[in-house]
């Protein structure tokens, strides 16, 4: 059989096949899901954390620098998401996708972008300039959404094969891919109306202020949280 | 220790650790590096498909209907892409990423692109119209494709899979796929002039591609298209 009715059979399958849907209780991993159309549905928190300026920095800084940049933002994004319960889904290049399910899921996704911001500021730029003694200042932003999510195999590969398909996946994406420095967090209005008090104001100061994107009210902040001792 | 204090720790090991680099004639996996700073070096081509207004698609139709979409066009991405002899280097939601190297890397990226183009057109979109007869969804997607020197290197993030391809070619490939779905694939200058001129000129003479100026990054000079180049 030819690629072309290979590829025509498996669509047709694709699209003909029932779906078996069951409600999932922790986060699924590849595994966890058959082939074919089987699908985890889960209430979730999605959190996308995406460098900002990184064809500025690979077209003007040499590789080796420009690779310890991604190797330390993903590294502490990577910790603190993982310290806050949340589950890396998904790593492409310059940004890291991760879901957090559960009672608190807003609350901990948003102080997870807080925190970021916080490890950017107070860990990896004084290294940086520790370092080289350099100027330059890594920015990054963490875009939060919530809804539910239909979770399936792709069969593409193996592993970290599966595909989230849910408005809290495409629009924390989106999210975090608006230049709006020094705000690094920016979360939908069905993210801020959940989380709790403890992440919306400090002091009795609102750490948020709205903005209009695309025809919606979403939050943004330029605070930072910082990360434990 | 305190989250913080192991930060900082692997934080400043990272700027401070010298690089170990190799160049590399296969695309490296993660058990090919070690973890602190060691590097591949690789010439090499880079392919970025995504799918257009995938936004639209999951606010606008059902879970399960958008699932089948992104299911069907990442499958054939991915068949096509090893069958150009590509490797699948990241994988993310709705778009891929997938790394040529060796000979003939910019035409068989470029083709992997048009013949993406083709099974959409040709196969994914009559077979979702034949079985949902009232659907008026149409897949649209985008491919970008660039070549450079790339410096790859393991992030430590996770176990699989957690590679950082670090490079003009990453970047820019990435950022032609989010160009207007008015046209299916965007390649750089570079890649125009090193691919065979099969995929330049069709059997009956016609240009397939059009040199605009990338008018929302830096008005270089890319080259787009809409043609496709049929699955056998």
């Amino acid at each position: 059989m030819g690629l072309a009715d290979d590829l025509t059979s498996e669509v047709k399958t694709i699209f003909r096949s029932q779906w078996t849907v069951r409600d999932g209780e922790v986060v699924p991993d590849t595994p966890d899901i058959k082939l074919g159309n089987e699908g985890v549905t889960l209430d979730a928190t999605v959190l996308y954390a995406d460098i900002d300026g990184s064809t500025s920095m690979v077209d003007s800084k040499a590789a080796q620098f420009a690779a310890e940049v991604y190797k330390t933002y993903l590294l502490c994004a990577a910790r603190i998401i993982k310290s806050e319960g949340g589950v890396i889904t998904a790593y492409d290049g310059d940004r890291v996708m991760a879901v957090f399910i559960g009672n608190s899921k807003n609350t901990s996704a948003v102080r997870c972008g807080l925190k970021i911001k916080s490890a950017v500021l107070e860990i990896i730029n004084p290294a940086i300039k520790q370092q080289y003694d350099s100027d330059f200042e890594l920015q990054q932003v963490v875009g939060v959404d919530t809804s539910n999510l239909l979770v399936a195999r792709t069969g593409i590969r193996g592993s970290n094969d599966l595909v989230w398909v849910g408005s809290a996946a495409n629009h924390a994406a989106k999210l975090s891919s608006i230049s709006e420095q020094p705000y690094a967090t920016f979360i939908s209005s069905a993210v801020y109306e959940n989380m709790n008090m403890s992440v919306k104001k400090t002091n009795g100061t609102d750490m948020w202020e709205t903005r209009k994107w695309r025809g919606k009210t979403v939050y943004r902040s330029s605070w930072y949280w910082h990360v434990p001792n | 220790m305190g989250l913080k204090e192991e930060l900082e720790k692997h934080v400043s090991a990272v700027y401070k650790a010298k690089w170990d680099e190799r160049d590399g004639n296969v695309v490296p996996d993660d058990d090919s590096l070690t973890l602190g700073n060691d590097a591949v070096k690789l010439k090499a081509t880079v392919l970025y498909a995504d799918l257009a207004d995938s936004t639209k698609l999951v606010d606008g139709h059902a879970a399960f209907f958008a699932a089948e979409i992104y299911k069907t066009f990442l499958h054939c991405a991915a068949k096509i892409i090893r069958d150009e002899e590509g490797d699948i280097t990241a994988y993310d939601g709705d778009r891929i990423m997938a790394v040529y190297i060796g000979d003939l890397k910019n035409t068989r990226a470029v083709r992997s692109a048009m013949k993406i183009q083709f099974a959409v057109s040709n196969i994914i979109n009559p077979a979702q119209q034949g079985i949902y007869t009232k659907s008026n969804f149409t897949m649209k997607h985008v491919v970008g494709v660039d070549t450079s020197e790339l410096f790859v290197a393991k992030t430590g993030v996770r176990g699989a899979n957690d590679l950082v391809w670090v490079g003009r070619a990453a970047n820019y490939a990435a950022k032609l796929s989010s160009l207007p779905d008015s046209c299916a694939t965007y390649i750089t200058k570079e890649v125009y002039a090193a691919m065979v001129d099969d995929l330049k000129i069709s059997h009956d003479s016609r240009a397939m591609w059009e040199a605009v100026r990338w008018n929302t990054f830096d008005d270089r000079i890319i080259y787009r298209s809409n043609w496709w180049w049929r699955v056998s």
